[in-house]
């Protein structure tokens, strides 16, 4: 015999899973500071990456005056500028990267806490089941 | 309130039409926007008409149906690159730099609103970009601000990489760096492109605040809201810098826009609730293979005919209105049983 209840909560448990229940349960894998860090690790290779190709593309803007002012440029002034902008920047991505991923973790793991609740219900079942079984035996 | 009466008829029937051709209708909608990206890029930057083929369009159309967004975003990148490559290599690499910057820095927040990239170029095309912002404020979050910049971003690539291509004729690296000097220029002083951007992230921002509020009407007064700042946003820009505003494009095409969003917040109920679920489990007993159909549903009208003894007159009732029942989707306890679930189950054969 069928058990319904018990098919409707393992219904909802398989979409959850085939669904955003996916990238939950990976991301549950995690606790909160390591999935955090990873993933401003990642964006501050990103940034980087980034902020290097403008660069370049700012010397090759520039390339003409560049090469005419060659002796004469303040190549620490440049330098300080550059690295004081990447700090800028990076600080900026990192700081919203942080809040954002923190965010979207607590509110993975929000979901992924009632996905727990639905399955410690279905155990409850089984139990109920087993006793039942045991009982008519 | 006839009108409005048949018309959640109608989204009850569509409801239901995408219900049962769900597995049809997803791929082909997929299909229908890949092709069309890849052949509003062949379009608009048509250099190697051996790219421009319909059946390379087609053909990868068909292959990004089966693959996620982002590979279509990345074919479509690609396709602009080597299309351009064909007219000038230099200005290919400044598309590829341009696109690895705004991936580095823009697209990788973009997920699930990845289409945005592509929509707002396309859209550009029928003068309706703003149905972008006005619908992202309606369904997605501020993130969304990411890929429609980006999409704006990419259009006004192309409008200049189509401007530079018809005047290059790079023969010495100082030709190639007057070329990119120039191109850098044209797309830096282009004051429309940031205004839109700027316009565009306050809309879809406003948008979301005031719909998380909770009064009556709030998604229509939503949409009008959006559409009004979309337009005072882009005139009272403009009488502070003045980057050619075409005050009837916008105020047209934002009022068309808003339209379509109110069309599409009417079917939206459709979208959200129309997916049928095939889902495979098994217990120590039994395999499941199970469909489970979303229970929302419009219930049709009934109508009730008495009819009255000779020498009365006949007179037919008609249910009211009141008895309908609008979709909603049921908030169910988690106690009670997931509705509208129906099961096959095959005994497992040893």
């Amino acid at each position: 015999m069928v058990n319904t209840r018990k098919v409707r909560l393992m219904t909802k448990l398989a979409i959850y899973e085939k669904k955003e229940g996916k990238e939950d349960i990976k991301l549950g894998k995690y606790y909160r500071r390591d999935f955090v860090r990873m993933k401003l690790l990642q964006n501050l290779i990103a940034v980087t990456i980034g902020y290097l190709l403008v660069l370049a593309m700012l010397v090759a803007y520039h390339m003409e005056y560049l090469i005419r002012e060659a002796v004469n440029l303040d190549y620490i002034g440049i330098g300080k500028a550059i690295l004081g902008v990447y700090i800028i920047v990076v600080t900026i991505y990192l700081m919203a990267a942080m809040m954002g991923y923190s965010f979207y973790y607590n509110y993975s793991r929000r979901k992924l806490a009632k996905y727990f609740r639905m399955l410690r219900k279905l155990r409850s079942m089984y139990q109920e089941e087993n006793d039942t079984g045991e009982m008519e035996d | 309130m006839k009108f409005i009466t048949k018309l959640l008829e109608f989204r009850g029937a569509a409801r239901r039409f995408f219900q049962k051709f769900q597995l049809i209708i997803e791929p082909a909608f997929r299909f229908f926007v890949a092709y069309l990206v890849f052949h509003t890029i062949n379009e608009t930057l048509n250099y190697n008409t051996k790219l421009a083929s319909p059946v390379l369009e087609l053909g990868l159309a068909a292959v990004c149906t089966f693959l996620p967004q982002a590979v279509m975003i990345l074919f479509g990148a690609l396709l602009a690159v080597v299309q351009v490559y064909h007219v000038s290599p230099i200005l290919a690499a400044l598309v590829l730099l341009i696109f690895a910057v705004l991936y580095c820095f823009i697209v990788r927040f973009s997920g699930k609103y990845g289409y945005a990239i592509v929509g707002v170029p396309i859209l550009y095309i029928f003068k309706i970009p703003y149905l972008i912002p006005l619908l992202l404020g309606m369904v997605a979050t501020p993130i969304a601000i990411f890929p429609t910049a980006c999409g704006v971003i990419v259009y006004y690539v192309f409008k200049v990489i189509q401007e530079a291509a018809l005047r290059q004729d790079v023969t010495s690296l100082d030709a190639t760096l007057a070329l990119y000097i120039d191109v850098a220029n044209s797309l830096f002083t282009h004051k429309a492109m940031f205004v839109t951007i700027a316009v565009f992230s306050v809309v879809i921002l406003i948008m979301y605040l005031v719909r998380k509020l909770r009064f009556e009407f709030v998604f229509e007064i939503t949409i009008v809201l959006g559409a009004i700042l979309n337009i005072l946003g882009f005139l009272v820009i403009n009488l502070y810098v003045d980057f050619g505003l075409d005050t009837g494009e916008v105020v047209l095409g934002t009022l068309v826009s808003m339209l379509l969003v109110f069309v599409a917040q009417f079917f939206r109920v459709v979208l959200d609730y129309m997916a049928v679920e095939h889902v495979q489990f098994e217990d120590d007993d039994y395999y499941y293979y199970v469909k489970a159909v979303p229970k929302v549903d419009l219930t049709l009208p009934e109508k009730s005919v008495t009819t009255f003894s000779e020498g009365e007159e006949a007179a037919e009732t008609t249910a009211t209105e009141e008895e309908f029942e609008f979709d909603k989707k049921e908030e169910v306890p988690e106690e009670e049983p997931e509705p509208g679930t129906e099961t096959q189950k095959t005994e497992e054969t040893q």
